[in-house]
């Protein structure tokens, strides 16, 4: 009777899971590649360099095989791409194709998560975040396109999931560093968090640690020799990525600090001026950067301030899931697994920290599944907190449960309308929607015009049309090979985008000119075609000339 | 005399010290809302009538049509009469009040945890704390108001035991709801949140409950009138974040996108997303960069260098945070209450966060950092030698970096680089006025720096009277004055008149004709306004 109750509940449990890892693919693969409704740079540009490494082994600038895509002078970390190939490689250029490998291995996290929470709980834990997990609308957001950051979220999550079995087996070490070196490769944010995490774990499990010395050992010798590439790479280019985005570069930052300084020093106050000094500053900006990623408004209301990061008026997380979070947090705690879910979740924003535009759901995606943690965390203690208390009266835990239950349904329902009915439609400009459309309209003219312009007011249309086109990567590395690269203004063969200037442009003949609603005026002679955005504004004007 | 006391009387000192310092120096100069309060108490004393004639206006003050409270006003009478028509006067009563919060934040502290070095912890984080001085060292009403509030909660605290403080308990509430205008929604509220806490203590003094609700209800009745008014309503909804038609259009958008069913109607109603709206502007109250990293984004707020608490708090305030939240009492549920509900006119209202409008949950931040200080240092008693000396040392450098950069900012920069905020040159210009001013008949000064005649009343003390019977002025729709002109002074902005005629305008206003006489410079030495013949 018992036994078989034991296998009864092992055989549910292994069902719940595929319960749950089926909602998670169907809610990461429903209309995937369709919304959000288009790729935005990144994406394309991710896409077509995985087509050029396809079909010659190089990216768009003819490096062969490298380990970061120097794309937009930003110098993207490359695994992405290469997971790309074999998705393109069967479904052709597309958005399905390039978002593929993200909802992929945002399903597969879903799953590695519950190792995780297993490992550090208990499989009612493991089952409680990965359901959250699962139809949560952080991880869903960058699980649907093609982002870096949630690859690389899959790899942090699995390599900590190896690392916390380490701790026991050490074998598993060397597969856990293998796992967290391909985050250095996929995304930039691991670089500092895994790191850090690794500190504070290491210290806490030293003693479990110091039993498996010979594979921790043989683990750090593997993660360097690893890295040996990552070093030399970012030796090389990584800083011009790191000094766009930091807020430890001067641009602006210091003036009222230098011309402070100035006024010390010429009132002979040396130890005031040094009140002034940029550490200072760098410090402060760094601490705000970090701070605000606690606003609750990004947790719960509105999300951060990028459109393409969340569906409209939902924040990061469910609003339902505040208190729980606020009671999970507070309940882990006394808890022994306090620490290393603690640690993660206080290092999870660092990397962001000494970025700008904080708070940042892309950079700061390190910290799922802390969140559900706390959240599960808090649906459990409550609910035994509340069968204790109102054990004798069944009905009202019952009611609570429904009313619970409601508004767990009414919340998640809200999202995917937000999600799926009017986010698409009130954000595609920020998807840079119209692009495509302006490309495949623009490619029936190529035979018929001397030359087709193309504003550059939505950034990088070159892109979308190397990308939609499908233009011959090996042509192509050949017109940029040894050329200056300037971001505003690019051309090849008869095409050639930059910002239009109607005045000068409309006395133009033989060509084909993609203009925005503000530099093209709606009584142009010639339009051929407008193209708007989902909301019904003018993305693009097409006038031939 | 026990340590604790004197320890606590010198921090009052302190306190005392770095609020009374150079109060009329620093801030720069008065800014509008003080000179208005200025002139408005000079009235009262001269002449019992306020800027507009009304005999010992009760309900609001018109002054430049903005409708202020009386309570600081009134506060300000005594120490004109005493002091004399200046600066530190006009600021002495929130200096004041800053200085008694020092000792009743003790107080609070100690009826809270009963533990008097958490009492002078929460004294002195409150005594060096930015927010506390920038509220102390301006004629905010805000500031005085949240003295009322603390007396107000002290005193209930209090009328636990002896009965009879109940009334005067409501008699406070009642002077910080004519002293600011957020304290007119957190008054009632923080009373409501007291009957419920406690409602078998005060059930049991029935008498004084009833004696409370008349002292309550005589004190509200002369504004009753008042807030029915068109102009308290359109006060109100200048700030409000309900009057915004983007969240009508969003949600009737929605609702027409999800084919008006039904439920679309409900779950993207405008009242939905008007609370959302309420809740992120109320929260944003708590965010970090705000209390710990830049502070009040205006600079008349704050210093735009520092947050509202040293950077150097937060790890003590997590740590009072949670040693409070550990001891559950009926005290502490008062406590956390009145951190809830202190935001909550603020959130209304669309800049947040604001540290003026939610001055009033002032000292409960620096009580938890205070707790969070005595239990630290408890823990670190416990530690071994060398944690003790690293942790006490790097904890002693940061403090006292925190402190020199916020003391060197808010002495040396704050006045030179935000003078313009604090309308720096009206003073110097109405003395370099008067110097000229018997040799003309007629003076055009420039209105681009904003009400000009605010300065000239106050600097000149004019008899409010006589300058009723000058005066061309005219109200708007919304019931704002503008005042044109009042006997030799004109500030319409245009020359009507030649012959002899001073003019004052901005920076190089006589380059190309007329004759500068004189300029007056701001502290960094640009021009500001320039004073000539046409």
């Amino acid at each position: 009777m018992q036994k078989s109750k034991i296998k009864m509940t092992i055989q549910n449990s292994k069902i719940y899971l595929v319960l749950i890892l089926f909602l998670a693919a169907f809610l990461r693969f429903y209309q995937l590649g369709i919304n959000p409704p288009s790729l935005d740079w990144d994406e394309v540009s991710l896409g077509y360099n995985a087509y050029s490494l396809l079909k010659t082994g190089k990216d768009e600038f003819g490096r062969a095989w490298p380990i970061s895509i120097r794309s937009f002078e930003d110098y993207k970390p490359a695994v992405y791409t290469y997971l790309t190939i074999p998705a393109v490689a069967i479904f052709g250029l597309n958005e399905f194709a390039v978002r593929l490998p993200g909802a992929i291995l945002g399903t597969l996290t879903v799953l590695v998560t519950y190792f995780l929470v297993r490992e550090l709980f208990n499989q009612k834990m493991g089952f409680v975040v990965t359901l959250l997990l699962a139809i949560s609308p952080w991880h869903l957001q960058f699980s649907r396109v093609a982002f870096e950051a949630s690859a690389a979220l899959f790899f942090v999550v699995t390599g900590c999931w190896l690392f916390l079995k380490g701790t026991n087996r050490g074998k598993w070490l060397i597969l856990s560093v293998v796992f967290l070196v391909l985050s250095f490769y996929t995304y930039h944010s691991p670089r500092l968090v895994v790191p850090l995490i690794l500190l504070g774990w290491g210290v806490y499990f030293r003693h479990k640690l110091w039993q498996e010395r010979r594979y921790v050992g043989l683990a750090c010798g593997l993660g360097l020799f690893l890295l040996l590439p990552f070093f030399q790479e970012a030796y090389a280019v990584g800083r011009a990525r790191f000094t766009s985005v930091t807020v430890m570069n001067s641009a602006g930052r210091l003036d009222s600090a230098i011309s402070r300084t100035e006024y010390d020093l010429s009132q002979g106050d040396t130890l005031g001026a040094l009140l002034h000094n940029r550490r200072i500053v760098y410090a402060l900006a760094i601490l705000k950067g970090y701070l605000d990623h606690f606003n609750l408004d990004f947790l719960f209301f509105t999300g951060d301030s990028a459109n393409r990061h969340h569906a409209q008026d939902m924040g990061m997380l469910y609003f339902w899931e505040a208190p729980f979070v606020i009671w999970g947090m507070w309940q882990l705690l006394k808890k022994r697994q306090a620490f290393p879910v603690w640690w993660w979740y206080l290092m999870a924003p660092s990397a962001a920290a000494i970025t700008t535009g904080t708070p940042h759901a892309v950079r700061a995606l390190i910290y799922l599944p802390t969140y559900q943690i706390f959240t599960a965390l808090g649906l459990i203690m409550s609910y035994q907190f509340f069968k204790d208390k109102l054990w004798s009266r069944k009905k009202l835990l019952n009611f609570a449960k429904a009313a619970l239950l409601v508004i767990v349904f009414i919340n998640v329902f809200y999202y995917l309308q937000m999600y799926y009915i009017h986010t698409p439609v009130e954000v595609s400009r920020d998807w840079q929607y119209g692009s495509k459309q302006a490309v495949t309209e623009i490619a029936a003219w190529d035979s018929q015009v001397e030359k087709i312009i193309m504003t550059y007011s939505y950034d990088q249309p070159h892109t979308f049309a190397l990308f939609y086109m499908a233009i011959d990567p090996s042509w192509y590395q050949q017109q940029v090979a040894g050329k200056e690269v300037k971001r505003d203004v690019r051309s090849f063969g008869k095409y050639e985008f930059r910002n239009i200037d109607w005045e000068k442009d409309e006395k133009l003949h033989n060509v084909l000119l993609i203009g925005t609603g503000n530099e093209i005026p709606a009584a142009a002679i010639g339009l051929v075609k407008e193209i708007k955005f989902l909301d019904g504004t003018i993305a693009f004007r097409i006038v031939k000339r | 005399m026990s340590k604790y006391k004197v320890i606590l009387v010198l921090v009052i000192v302190v306190g005392a010290f770095l609020r009374l310092y150079r109060l009329g120096q620093n801030p720069p100069a008065l800014y509008w809302d003080e000179a208005s309060l200025g002139y408005n108490a000079f009235a009262i004393l001269k002449t019992g009538h306020d800027e507009h004639g009304e005999k010992l206006p009760v309900a609001r003050f018109i002054a430049f049509g903005d409708y202020k409270p009386p309570g600081y006003i009134y506060a300000t009478v005594p120490f004109l009469a005493v002091f004399g028509v200046n600066e530190f006067a006009i600021r002495l009563p929130s200096a004041v009040a800053g200085i008694l919060m020092i000792g009743l934040t003790y107080i609070l502290a100690y009826a809270l945890t009963h533990d008097e070095r958490i009492g002078l912890a929460a004294a002195a984080v409150l005594a060096i704390s930015p927010w506390g001085l920038q509220l102390s060292r301006v004629a905010f009403e805000a500031h005085l108001a949240a003295l009322f509030n603390l007396v107000a909660i002290v005193i209930f605290l209090k009328s636990l035991k002896v009965r009879w403080y109940l009334p005067l308990a409501v008699f406070f509430f009642g002077l910080s709801f004519y002293t600011f205008n957020a304290n007119r929604i957190i008054a009632p509220l923080l009373l409501g949140l007291m009957l419920v806490v406690y409602i078998k203590e005060l059930w049991q003094s029935k008498l004084w409950l009833l004696v409370s609700a008349v002292v309550g209800l005589i004190m509200i009745w002369p504004s009753v009138g008042y807030l029915e008014t068109r102009e308290s309503r359109l006060r109100f909804q200048e700030v409000s974040i309900f009057t915004s038609l983007d969240v009508v259009k969003k949600s009737n958008d929605r609702i027409a996108r999800s084919g008006n069913t039904w439920w679309a109607k409900l779950l993207f109603n405008r009242r939905i997303y008007f609370a959302e709206e309420f809740l992120i502007h109320y929260l944003d109250n708590f965010r970090g960069d705000f209390l710990f990293v830049v502070g009040d984004r205006n600079p008349r707020l704050a210093t735009q260098d520092l947050g509202e608490l040293y950077p150097y708090e937060l790890p003590l305030l997590l740590a009072g945070i949670y040693f409070l939240l550990k001891r559950p009492s009926r005290e502490t549920a008062l406590f956390w209450g009145w951190m809830l509900i202190a935001p909550i006119p603020a959130g209304m209202a669309r800049e947040t966060p604001h540290m003026l409008r939610i001055a009033s949950i002032i000292p409960t931040w620096q009580i938890l950092v205070g707790i969070g200080v005595v239990q630290g240092i408890l823990w670190l008693k416990e530690q071994k030698a060398y944690l003790k000396w690293a942790v006490g040392v790097g904890y002693s450098i940061l403090i006292l970096g925190c402190l020199s950069y916020y003391f060197h900012n808010y002495w040396i920069h704050y006045p030179r680089d935000w003078s313009s905020e604090w309308q720096y040159g009206y003073k110097q210009l109405v003395e370099k006025v008067n110097r000229l001013e018997p040799n003309y008949d007629r003076i055009y000064i420039t209105n681009d720096l904003g009400r000009p005649y605010i300065y000239f009343l106050l600097y000149n003390q004019i008899d409010p009277l006589v300058y009723i019977a000058e005066r061309k002025a005219e109200r708007d729709w919304y019931g704002f004055w503008t005042v044109f002109g009042f006997g030799k002074y004109d500030f319409s902005g245009s020359q009507k008149e030649t012959g002899r005629v001073l003019v004052v305008g901005g920076k190089d206003t006589f380059v190309h004709s007329g004759k500068k006489l004189d300029t007056v410079m701001a502290p960094d030495g640009s021009a500001i306004f320039d004073i000539g013949e046409p």
